[in-house]
């Protein structure tokens, strides 16, 4: 037996529908709100906002094609093209690591351009000296631009435009900080920076689909993130408390060593060399 | 390679997908499917510190650095490996016994064996061969990237090349005519196509040879 349904009842269905959801989503943000204040509090902070999540960890290395294939290989996690950078001279692919992480795999895509100083990238060089790819560096997310600038204006910096653009569609665009003329990018002395992707979050990196390779495993997220340094430097740098990034000390120079991604099969680890300077 | 199919797309409005890296893990290719069992090939270093070292510079790699991106060549297919090893024998020329190979983004190693070598045949403007030895995989069957207002293409309308039609034909063993060549009067080389497309019409892609570096 099927029911008539009249478009004005469908369109107060629909109506109802959606509140529901703006009514939800709504709710979780005062959630997470509530419970960064909580948190912000709890760490002596006094900022109202939700604590900073990670984003994505990088890795620098001379051939992004055959560093992601042999990830890929190696730990079963799949990946996708993700595009061109901004200067056009390095290519990168995505490795979605679930929870709204990913890994970016980058690498120098133009030759002519590796004799140019101003193009190269700064873990290009030492991607090359180690004759591996190399942890570059760790990005944390925060919901608003109103929090990214008050993170670069605490650094000394500004948040800067961002972009690649992948085969299939417009340019990925998000902003991060703290960057500008008088301070040191943060991934060379190993600490982590921040970005907001305003409203577009809802076509991340994390979420969008790999490519279909055998064997594949599902990421479930990032189960710890081994750093360099110790957990009081990371503290001051972060103003927020390390825990809440499930991040891990090893005590070596600042830096990224290490992740270990949750998957439908138990735990995969990926370690590489830091490409941290110090000097 | 990256940026390169992206201004391609732009440009024709074409698509294309990530043909994955050649087996030495240097070079990486974009492919743009032409229809009806043909491919442009777009064909990049991912490794550019490999070149540093000039033995790993694959032979067109001084003719992009002066002429920027150009037509390298065009590739003629046979059915079968016999085929391929006649046209090899005419030629002078032994067939590699280890086929190019392409890794594909999810690890398809697609195998394909040609002659004569590049240098003995592309790199002087004129054709070599190729076999491939699983044709169902073959590159021009494979779906490109969607992204907005793509054209379907639908096969090669018309190839441009230098040279004159007696030295083309000579080279191919085929009766004059038999392929859609302009010829241009210039060096041996490949200067532009011409596509159709779905919609009608066709699209041009011209491009410097690489014969004229």
């Amino acid at each position: 037996m099927t029911h008539k349904i009249s478009r004005r009842a469908m369109l107060r269905n629909t109506a109802a529908l959606t509140t529901g959801v703006v009514a939800a989503t709504t709710a979780k943000l005062r959630a997470a709100d509530a419970q960064g204040a909580a948190r912000a509090t709890a760490t002596g902070t006094g900022t109202a906002t939700a604590p900073a999540v990670l984003d994505h960890v990088h890795i620098g290395c001379t051939n992004v094609y055959a560093t992601a294939f042999d990830l890929m290989k190696a730990t079963k996690i799949g990946h996708y093209d993700g595009g061109f950078g901004t200067n056009i001279v390095t290519g990168q692919k995505t490795m979605p690591l679930g929870g709204g992480v990913y890994l970016e795999i980058e690498s120098v895509v133009d030759p002519f351009a590796t004799s140019d100083a101003r193009l190269r990238p700064w873990w290009h060089a030492r991607a090359v000296s180690m004759k591996s790819p190399v942890f570059s560096g760790v990005c944390l997310r925060v919901n608003t631009m109103d929090e990214l600038k008050e993170i670069a204006k605490r650094h000394g910096g500004v948040a800067r435009l961002n972009m690649h653009t992948p085969s299939d569609g417009p340019p990925v665009k998000c902003w991060e900080a703290p960057h500008g003329p008088n301070i040191r990018n943060p991934w060379e002395t190993g600490q982590p920076t921040w970005c907001c992707w305003e409203n577009r979050l809802y076509s991340h990196p994390s979420g969008q689909p790999v490519v279909n390779a055998p064997g594949l495993v599902v990421p479930m997220g990032v189960a710890w993130i081994e750093m360099g340094g110790t957990k009081a430097q990371m503290q001051a740098w972060l103003d927020q408390n390390p825990d809440d990034l499930k991040m891990k000390f090893n005590g070596k120079a600042p830096g990224v060593y290490a992740i270990g991604v949750k998957t439908d099969v138990g735990d995969v680890e990926i370690r590489r060399p830091s490409a941290t300077r110090t000097t | 390679m990256f940026y390169g199919a992206h201004r391609l797309r732009l440009e024709t409005t074409l698509s294309f997908y990530d043909g994955g890296h050649v087996l030495n893990g240097d070079l990486a290719n974009r492919i743009f499917p032409l229809g009806a069992n043909t491919y442009l090939e777009l064909n990049g270093i991912v490794d550019a510190h490999a070149m540093r070292d000039a033995k790993n510079r694959p032979w067109w790699y001084d003719g992009v650095q002066t002429l920027g991106e150009c037509f390298t060549g065009l590739g003629f297919r046979v059915d079968t490996f016999d085929e391929l090893q006649a046209i090899a024998r005419k030629k002078g020329y032994t067939i590699a016994k280890d086929p190019t190979t392409r890794i594909w983004p999810n690890g398809y190693a697609m195998r394909v064996f040609s002659a004569p070598g590049p240098r003995e045949s592309v790199a002087n403007g004129f054709p070599m061969w190729h076999w491939f030895e699983d044709f169902p995989m073959h590159p021009s069957g494979q779906p490109p990237s969607t992204a907005p207002k793509i054209t379907r293409p639908d096969g090669v309308a018309w190839i441009e090349v230098g040279g004159t039609a007696k030295e083309m034909y000579d080279w191919l063993d085929m009766p004059a005519g038999t392929l859609p060549f302009r010829f241009n009067g210039r060096p041996p080389g490949l200067y532009a196509i011409g596509v159709k497309t779905m919609r009608g019409g066709e699209i041009v892609i011209r491009r410097p040879s690489v014969t004229e570096y």
